[in-house]
């Protein structure tokens, strides 16, 4: 028998735990959230079926729709890998009709969400992470944090040389996993996921 | 099971071995990607290539990783906080002072997309193919929110297979 918790959705499988569900002590509680026992409902096998459903549409309508347009970019990408170039421009097309509006705030607000990510959500997310043994995830939030680093120490040198930062030099993106660096030629190794140069792209000025 | 040859343009060094292997010529083409009509997925190309500069993929491609909910929920949230940051650089890279700075606002921006799409891809949405990314797509057409292009999702649905 499979038991799901209402609040998180953490999932206690019988067939993969030691002790029954029912042979818990009453003040256990669930491991992701600490809601207490009684949170937890039963589900049959065959209703797990529609369980997982009911969460997949549920997790849906939660879905943030400042998302959507990050979701099918990466779907872009995956079928360009694919060589789907119709699904690639389809996937486009949503992506740009979706975009996020513009954000309002100077680049000390943007410091500010950044230095929050470095001091919180990541070490948060490493930490829950590592607790479910998800190492592709925790793959995501390593080099996700190490960039962030780096966003902010920028950051920080904007500031400090104003008009003056990157002045005659270059500006170049890391596009497998975002690393930013400034210079006169990209690294020949991408510090972060070592990926060779030439999968950095130089960023130019203009309309952004 | 059916298999098909994608090519690495980076990595190709023209030697065109692959030519002279191909059963089906799929693999000469004006643009140097592989003909998916023409390929028959036999690997003899692959095997061939002196740079290894071609792969092949199998189809249908396999179910994505089944993930814990409180972890796709978690890395979501991270990643929506990414495509918040992204939209505050965006607008930074037209509005800071000098040329330095909005290059990096650009950047910036890149890279927080970058950074959102590794996440969802942890966070259930790895494939085009996958159940979640068809139960998306119809999501938001039977409800499609403001300026949503619905007929071009629509045509997601009919081009794309579902692998699961």
């Amino acid at each position: 028998m499979v038991y799901v918790c209402s609040i998180c959705g953490h999932i206690y499988d019988e067939a993969k735990e030691e002790v029954p569900f029912a042979q818990l002590p009453d003040d256990w509680t669930c491991p992701s959230c600490g809601a207490e026992k009684a949170m937890f409902d039963p589900v049959t096998d065959d209703d797990g079926q529609e369980k997982v459903v009911e969460a997949e549409a549920h997790k849906l309508e939660k879905l943030p729709s400042a998302l959507l347009a990050t979701i099918f970019s990466n779907f872009e990408r995956a079928c360009r890998k694919q060589y789907d170039e119709e699904g690639a421009n389809l996937f486009h097309e949503l992506s740009i009709a979706l975009a996020p509006a513009a954000g309002e705030g100077t680049p000390d607000d943007l410091a500010a969400m950044v230095d929050e990510d470095i001091s919180k959500l990541y070490p948060a997310l490493k930490s829950l992470c590592a607790g479910k043994k998800d190492r592709g995830a925790l793959r995501a939030l390593t080099w996700g944090e190490k960039v962030t680093r780096i966003h902010r120490s920028l950051l920080a040198q904007l500031k400090k040389q104003g008009t003056a930062f990157a002045a005659g030099t270059s500006v170049w993106l890391c596009t497998a996993c975002g690393f930013v660096f400034i210079g006169d030629s990209a690294p020949e190794r991408c510090p972060v996921c070592k990926v060779p140069q030439w999968l950095f792209e130089q960023i130019k000025g203009g309309e952004a | 099971m059916s298999k098909y040859a994608v090519r690495n343009l980076r990595l190709c060094t023209k030697d065109c071995l692959c030519l002279y292997v191909c059963p089906t010529g799929a693999s000469d083409t004006e643009d140097s990607i592989i003909d998916t009509e023409k390929c028959i997925g036999c690997g003899s190309c692959a095997d061939a290539c002196p740079s290894r500069a071609i792969s092949m993929i199998e189809l249908p491609l396999p179910p994505q990783q089944r993930k814990e909910i409180e972890v796709e929920s978690a890395l979501q949230d991270l990643a929506g906080r990414k495509s918040a940051e992204e939209s505050l650089e965006l607008s930074l890279a037209s509005a800071v002072d000098g040329d330095g700075g909005r290059r990096l606002m650009k950047a910036l921006a890149r890279s927080s997309r970058i950074l959102g799409e590794d996440l969802v891809r942890e966070a259930g949405f790895m494939l085009p193919q996958s159940r979640a990314a068809r139960n998306l797509l119809e999501v938001l057409v039977a409800d499609p929110p403001a300026g949503f292009p619905d007929e071009v999702a629509r045509r997601l649905l009919e081009h794309i297979e579902c692998n699961e």
